[in-house]
């Protein structure tokens, strides 16, 4: 036992290394692709009539007249005292607005997404898998392509559409609904900092608000598991041990969710550490189309307002969650299959 | 009364290419307290009768005959019936043990497991208490039930499927190429092992395999398997000293001792399951063959008592016995 904590403390370790030059690559990129991208900042901040005078004054200010290496080596001087900055458009911290207000939103759409691509992915899988090449089979698994190939915007706008606009059962945007303010930051994310202070009706508003940005972006991703719990489950219902466990007479709903699915669990666990990135992706173009706060919306806003450090800030943030999370998965991995150790 | 009785059992698969015959009117007889040897090349349905036997076959497959078990037609009984003969009478255990128990399971749960099918009033130390038992017996420590499945090596995991296979004291356990992925040491170890707990739980035990040598070790009798049909059936002694099928002389013939001086192979190869030759299936391939052979298919009939065979030829080739049987197919070839 103790032997095996070393060998995973060993494995946390040569992640976090492994994850410095990852960054380092990652934000030499962003800057220079922002900085090459056509636009200028300070034009989106004060518009296009602004006095020339004033814009090289605040161009000045910004340190943006510098050589451009000397504003990376700046930069970087300043990531690795772990300090993101402040935004040039609205001058607040960077880490602040990230970390308080628009992380927790996010954090709390992939959470809620996540359950329902699992909810609908797996059950569905399972039964596609146990009813092969039956009718329920043939319709889960067109249910899958479609609904994985369909554009988040696209479907997010019908779901608008339908049930915000015609039925009016959901809203159609937002966090929380107008008159109805946020429960005190505690996690940031609504609906625990909600329950955590006792205000129920903050919560299930909040809970309104995730629902169609949660079920769009989970229904898109539930494609994906779908189709690796069917095969994963194919190849599992055909393995020797799920025979073996038939021919020791063991009730055949027991092989089924004993055997088969708990070993197809195993790969579909590794692909949801890389399914982390897409989720991330999908969110940004959910947030988008629901108004929601997110880091996705706070991405768009600041790529479109041209505000370098924020968008800097922001891709740093996400590559750290992606980092970690796969890491999280791959530990979760080790617990479920006694064959993984690291 | 037989223990077990099977009875023109037929196992065809529907595969694209046509139905495989993979069993084609298999008949025999086993007694309590005895072994039988079934051998066969690869793919003759040796393996395919040891699922049937149980009837988890795979959809595709379609099977009919009798399977009398204490008296009871097994094919004619529903579900439930069937799952609970499995493992409390009839234990099945495999060829390769490595893939046989379930990963993600320690070897305790396998035994937890299925005493939860079958006996849900045991309690769980009860269970653990047999199960520890099992595991002296078959010389394993119950420390052992702790381990994970990857953590035991070859041989100890077969002697863990066997234990498992021995939870409810069945009548009969089929053993289908039970040493083949182990090597000689460990192979004999688990014979010996079989033939102690055959006596120990007064069990019979159908033996699949395609090694003679395991055959002539354990079994009392032999039944020997060529293309789904069972070409010839006797006494141990009798197969081995009098086979009366030539394609059993050429098994016998083929088996390498120390004397051999080149490998001694059969010519041909075994006929396609989708379509048979239409007379004797191993006509084709049969040095004795004559054109009766070709057209007409041989039934397997007694010729002495107690010693059946599926041959036009065979009360013929009996008299010439005196033939030496290593190379008289090896001639034919030349």
């Amino acid at each position: 036992m103790a032997e095996r904590k070393g060998s995973l403390r060993s494995y946390i370790l040569s992640r976090i290394i492994l994850a410095i030059p990852m960054l380092l690559i990652i934000i030499t990129f962003v800057f220079f692709i922002m900085r090459v991208a056509p636009g200028d900042p300070v034009a989106a901040m004060l518009g296009p009539h602004a006095p020339l005078a004033y814009k090289e004054k605040l161009r000045e200010e910004l340190g943006l007249t510098l050589p451009l290496y000397q504003q990376y080596l700046n930069y970087l001087a300043q990531v690795f005292t772990l300090n993101l900055g402040s935004s040039l458009t609205t001058g607040d911290s960077v880490a602040t607005d990230i970390f308080v207000y628009y992380f927790p939103a996010t954090l709390e759409l992939t959470i809620f997404s996540t359950i329902v691509a699992l909810g609908v992915g797996i059950p569905l899988g399972k039964i596609a898998a146990v009813k092969r090449d039956k009718k329920a089979d043939v319709v889960i698994r067109l249910f899958g392509i479609i609904i994985y190939a369909l554009p988040i915007y696209w479907f997010g706008f019908m779901l608008q559409l339908l049930f915000g606009y015609y039925l009016g059962i959901f809203p159609t945007g937002g966090r929380l609904s107008p008159g109805i303010t946020p429960p005190p930051h505690i996690t940031g994310l609504y609906t625990i900092d909600s329950l955590l202070t006792g205000n129920i009706s903050t919560f299930l508003d909040a809970l309104w608000h995730l629902a169609l940005p949660s079920i769009t972006l989970g229904l898109i991703l539930s494609g994906v598991f779908i189709r690796t719990i069917r095969v994963n489950m194919l190849n599992t219902l055909q393995s020797d041990y799920v025979q073996a466990a038939r021919a020791r007479g063991v009730d055949e709903k027991e092989v089924i969710n004993r055997h088969a699915y708990r070993n197809a669990l195993v790969p579909v666990v590794t692909i949801m550490g890389m399914e982390i990135a897409l989720l991330f992706a999908g969110a940004v173009l959910t947030e988008t189309t629901y108004s929601f706060k997110g880091m996705g919306y706070l991405l768009v806003w600041s790529i479109q307002n041209r505000d370098y450090t924020m968008v800097q800030g922001a891709v740093i943030v996400y590559s750290i969650i992606i980092i970690l999370f796969s890491g999280i998965i791959d530990i979760i991995n080790a617990y479920i299959d006694p064959r993984i150790r690291y | 009364m037989s223990l077990l009785s099977v009875r023109n059992l037929r196992i065809y698969y529907s595969s694209s290419r046509g139905i495989v015959k993979a069993v084609d009117g298999v008949t025999f007889d086993i007694e309590r307290e005895e072994t039988l040897g079934i051998v066969g090349e690869s793919g003759c349905g040796k393996s395919t009768l040891a699922m049937g036997l149980l009837d988890i076959l795979p959809p595709s497959a379609n099977i009919s005959g009798e399977i009398i078990l204490d008296g009871e037609n097994i094919l004619e009984k529903e579900k439930e019936y069937l799952r609970k003969i499995r493992h409390e009478k009839v234990a099945l255990i495999f060829q390769d043990p490595m893939t046989r128990l379930d990963p993600l399971m320690k070897i305790k749960d396998h035994f937890l497991e299925t005493f939860r099918s079958h006996k849900r009033d045991v309690k769980e130390e009860e269970a653990l208490r047999i199960a520890g038992n099992l595991m002296n017996s078959v010389g394993l420590s119950p420390e052992v039930l702790d381990y994970y499945p990857h953590e035991l090596s070859g041989g100890m995991r077969q002697r863990a499927m066997i234990a498992l296979a021995l939870v409810f004291n069945p009548q009969l356990l089929i053993a289908d190429e039970p040493t083949t992925s182990l090597d000689v040491i460990v192979e004999a170890q688990i014979l010996q092992l079989m033939n102690k707990i055959k006596k120990e739980f007064h069990m019979s035990i159908i033996l699949i395999t395609h090694n003679l040598g395991i055959v002539a070790e354990m079994a009392d009798r032999v039944a020997v398997m060529y293309a789904g049909k069972i070409v010839e059936i006797g006494s141990l002694a009798d197969i081995f000293t009098r086979p009366l099928h030539p394609y059993t002389r050429g098994l016998l013939g083929s088996v390498i001792t120390l004397e051999s001086r080149e490998l001694v192979t059969m010519p041909g190869e075994p006929p396609d399951l989708i379509n048979p030759p239409k007379g004797c299936r191993f006509a084709p391939r049969c040095p004795y063959a004559i054109e009766m052979c070709m057209n007409s298919e041989p039934s397997l009939q007694e010729a002495v008592k107690g010693h059946s065979v599926a041959c036009f030829r065979a009360l013929e080739l009996m008299e010439e016995r005196d033939i030496l049987y290593r190379g008289d197919i090896a001639e034919k070839a030349d």
